[in-house]
């Protein structure tokens, strides 16, 4: 189902007497293609999951337009928008085991017991919790619990899942195996998903397109490669990436990108101004005839490549980071080295609005 | 120095073949010992403290079946010393050691051991003897470092509780500091009775046989034997009971009386905080339960009659108060016992009913919750007199219809549907059955709602901040899969408050069977007529008053049964039923 957010605002009143309302989604606009996997991605507070709750119906929006399909349902209940909602916490029933947690929308929909029995072991099936059916939530881990919580969602067959930081409450490496089996269940479906995540690793991975949002307002919408490649704006080139992206206070001057007085790329047809310059880790090059001059503080191996640590006068961070081949031989001692950059891993952002140029 | 360097070494040598030798067993051996080790090692301190290091060495050996002679002298070394030092440790080692030690050849290494310490003694028998430097250092205080690894092999965590013992300086081996003296007073004073002792328990290994595993069982229990009382004991012991004596050891009852009459007096301090508490809870409670128990089973209790108080014991009261057969008139307990049962079993789950619908709605308004809080609490505040007298006013019958006067509110009401008065507060004018016990159903309805609506207050309170401890999300996720308000109420809400509802309904019940003043309160002091209207507990007091004690205490004790039973079947039920999260 094709989802069409229009003019989507949403604003809470002030805790504060006749203060200005909180606006927690501001004027977005997204389409998301049908059977697709969408993730928000944004740090907290940035609106996402209020944006969620709208497309559920849960909260109601104070300005624009939900379309799912053609359909116009703002107003429309949540149990009549044809969703499956997978809480943060899960919100599994306590009382209720496995399968009548499961089996809960079913009853609801007034679907024989038979029938809804099958389908709730169908949909255990695919989250593969068969053999649990018959436990309480307590008894469970929290993989489990997830799992869940999704057959829950699945099992009414929505239209559209909606998926609340679903990996926020995993450890490291259940949240690896997970976000594969979101992704998985989510191309067996085919139901357009939207989820909301913090974590632009875990949206980087799984996700068809991505929302990055900030303060209510969507800054990029895109493929992730897209975006890594070409952020709008600094905002969106320091979310994404880890190790963040390194970013220097520079100039241009006659078509040459300068950090300090060290020309580091061409900047083509730009005219002369202040600017900052980001360089993605990856976009270093050790090279003793190149532009860039660090002072390294130390280097960590990593085994698969080597992460320079290194300090620079123009740099909006305490360190600069930079990753090289692992293979690339580096003068023993620290100090001053020199690298050369890659034109590609190199953004310049223009200094009063943060726009890429 | 040098010896102190080799000597690690040794340890470690040692460590290893322990690993390769006995890989599961012994290690788990002596962590279960490890456990019992504690209590010994004090014990050991007072006692023979070289028995206990003979049996260390047999332990650290253990593992080897058949000891190198080099590798043994050099164990053998490091163990003799600190047998003599921290006499403590080594008990540690020992006590755990005496068990496994049975099973190896315990026997000859700990024969090894004295011999290392006394040198001339036993390293003639030992291959000891082949390695006199390592067997010198060992007699040496700086040698305590040893102490560590050979402890350390089989019984790691052995080392540590000892630690926890105590006389810890004893105990800790301290590699750092070899200079220091490890040796507590007492041990140094015990030192040639160690002597003497380790000579017998070598001598005792040997005679034993030293290699089969008998012999090492009985060897190590005769280690035991000396080192528990003092002298030696039939080397004859099975393994299990070795391990029965052990647990005695360890459980410190060789302690003498004196200290073990003060272990207790500590152990029972925090009595004194409770004292106060408790002291008027036995003169306030128990004292009179215990009474009324007694007197329930004396016949013809007459206090006044200090000559003859009472004619005799046996269950005469009891079967009077149950046949009805007091002699008295007045109250029938069948009677009292089915008004107090048919009006707690139905006001108490209808007012939980209601309460929790009131809960509910009060949770669901934001605009006057304060207030309405308020107001439905304000009964809670009321006494149940005053209440009673006000409820008995609005059933009057007097002043209705015939009479100009409008007392008799419910009546008055009921006129306007053309039903004629109904006499609420006489119960024999509306009586279902026949026979002694009736069911006064009027009446009933007035006792039923009264508590109904007296014991709301308190149970909206409950109720209400239960709900507000229900996390929201589960009404969005019921919300989102479309589950109507009903089904929200009873499928989530009630389960997810149930402990609350369970308690209510347990205490309810409880407080419903013992009720007295709201009857007094609606029907007057004789509970209807003749107390047909009457309650358990007013049965009960009905006989205090009359001075017929033994039936008050007899009905008192089968109410306490009666609510034993049905609170024991609410929490079967509820068991069952309830949610915990």
């Amino acid at each position: 189902m094709k989802i069409s957010i229009q003019n989507l605002t949403k604003a809470f009143p002030s805790r504060v007497k006749k203060g200005d309302p909180v606006i927690a989604v501001n004027d977005m606009n997204i389409e998301i293609p049908s059977g697709k996997l969408v993730g928000l991605l944004g740090p907290s507070g940035c609106g996402k999951s209020t944006t969620l709750f709208m497309l559920s119906g849960l909260e109601s929006p104070t300005k624009g337009k939900i379309l799912f399909d053609e359909q116009d349902v703002t107003t429309l209940a949540p149990e009549r928008r044809g969703i499956g909602l997978v809480f943060q916490n899960y919100a599994l029933y306590p009382h209720m085991t496995v399968e009548q947690n499961i089996m809960f929308p079913l009853t609801n929909m007034r679907i024989p017991k038979q029938e809804a029995k099958a389908k709730a072991l169908d949909a255990a099936r695919l989250v593969q919790i068969e053999d649990l059916l018959a436990r309480k939530p307590s008894e469970l881990s929290g993989g489990q619990q997830q799992r869940v919580a999704i057959a829950r969602a699945l099992v009414k067959m929505p239209n559209v899942l909606l998926l609340d930081e679903p990996l926020s409450n995993l450890d490291a490496r259940l949240r690896l195996q997970t976000r594969e089996e979101i992704k998985r269940i989510q191309r067996e479906t085919g139901i357009t998903t939207v989820f909301v995540t913090h974590d632009q690793e875990e949206a980087m991975s799984i996700c068809d397109i991505m929302v990055v949002m900030k303060l209510g307002i969507v800054q990029q919408i895109g493929e992730p490669q897209a975006i890594y490649d070409n952020p709008a704006n600094l905002f969106v080139a320091n979310f994404l990436g880890t190790p963040p992206i390194n970013i220097f206070k520079g100039k241009i001057e006659n078509g040459m990108a300068y950090i300090g007085d060290e020309a580091v790329v061409k900047a083509g047809k730009l005219e002369n101004q202040e600017i900052y310059i980001g360089i993605r880790p990856e976009g270093f090059i050790y090279d003793p005839k190149g532009a860039l001059s660090l002072d390294v503080d130390h280097v960590e191996v990593m085994g698969r490549d080597k992460s320079i640590v290194s300090r620079h006068e123009a740099s909006t961070k305490p360190t600069v980071r930079s990753i090289i081949d692992s293979d690339v031989k580096l003068p023993s001692d620290t100090g001053i080295m020199k690298f050369k950059v890659k034109p590609n891993k190199v953004f310049l952002f223009n200094m009063d609005e943060e726009r890429i140029l | 120095m040098a010896d102190k360097k080799e000597k690690p070494e040794v340890g470690e040598v040692k460590k290893e073949e322990v690993a390769e030798k006995k890989p599961a067993s012994s290690a788990k051996t002596a962590t279960t010992k490890s456990t019992a080790a504690k209590p010994a090692a004090k014990t050991a301190a007072s006692k023979s403290t070289a028995a206990k290091s003979a049996t260390k060495t047999t332990e650290s050996k253990s593992a080897e079946k058949k000891p190198t002679a080099a590798k043994p002298a050099a164990k053998t070394t490091a163990t003799a010393k600190s047998a003599a030092k921290p006499a403590a440790k080594t008990t540690a080692a020992k006590s755990m050691a005496a068990k496994p030690a049975a099973k190896t050849t315990a026997a000859k290494s700990t024969a090894a051991k004295p011999a290392a310490k006394s040198v001339t003694k036993s390293s003639a028998k030992k291959p000891a003897a082949a390695k006199p430097d390592e067997v010198k250092p060992v007699a040496e205080p700086e040698i305590v470092e040893e102490i560590k690894p050979v402890a350390q092999p089989e019984t790691v965590e052995e080392v540590k509780p000892v630690a926890e013992t105590p006389a810890p300086e004893a105990i800790v081996p301290d590699t750092v500091q070899p200079e220091q003296p490890v040796l507590p007073v007492t041990e140094v004073k015990e030192e040639p009775a160690k002597q003497t002792i380790m000579q017998k328990t070598a001598g005792a290994f040997k005679t034993a046989g030293a290699k089969t595993k008998a012999a090492c069982v009985s060897a190590a229990s005769t280690v035991k034997g000396w080192f528990v009382k003092g002298k030696p004991v039939e080397a004859t012991v099975s393994e299990g009971d070795v391990n029965a004596e052990m647990k005695t050891v360890l459980s410190g009852s060789n302690l003498s009386t004196k200290e073990r009459i003060i272990r207790f007096c500590r152990s029972q301090t925090g009595w004194l905080f409770v004292l106060p508490a408790v002291v008027l809870m036995c003169i306030f409670t128990l004292y009179p339960i215990f009474n009324a128990f007694i007197r329930a089973f004396m016949e013809n209790y007459m206090p006044t009659n200090k000559a003859h108080p009472f004619d005799g014991w046996g269950f005469e009261n009891f079967v009077r108060v149950l046949k009805g057969d007091t002699g008295m008139g007045g109250a029938n307990f069948w009677q009292c016992l089915l008004n107090t049962f048919i009006v707690t079993i139905i006001s108490v789950p209808l007012s939980i009913l209601i309460a929790l619908l009131i809960a509910v709605a009060l949770s669901s308004i934001k605009a006057v919750r304060k207030a309405y809080q308020t107001i439905l609490f304000l009964p809670y505040l009321t006494n149940a007199l005053a209440m009673g007298a006000v409820f008995a006013t609005f059933f009057q019958i007097i002043g209705t219809k015939s009479n100009t006067e409008t007392i008799g509110m419910v009546n008055n009401f009921l006129g306007w549907f053309g039903i004629s008065p109904i006499d609420w507060l006489n119960p024999n004018m509306h009586a279902w059955g026949s026979g002694t016990v009736k069911v006064y159903w009027a009446s009933y309805l007035v006792a039923i709602i009264y508590d109904v609506w007296a014991g709301l207050p308190f149970k909206i309170l409950i109720l209400f901040s239960a709900l507000q401890s229900v996390n929201k999300q589960y009404y969005d996720a019921a919300k989102i899969d479309g589950a109507s308000r009903s089904k929200v109420l009873w499928k989530i809400t009630a389960p997810m408050i149930s402990p609350m509802l369970s308690y209510l309904f347990i205490t309810g019940i409880m407080g419903g069977m013992k009720s007295y003043s709201s009857i007094v309160g609606l029907f007057g002091e004789q509970m209807g007529r003749d107390f047909n209207m009457g309650t358990v507990v007013g049965y009960i007091y009905q006989y205090i008053d009359k001075g017929q004690t033994g039936y008050a205490f007899a009905g008192s004790l089968l109410l306490f049964v009666i609510i034993m039973i049905i609170t024991a079947i609410s929490n079967y039920v509820s068991k069952k039923r309830v949610t915990y999260t």
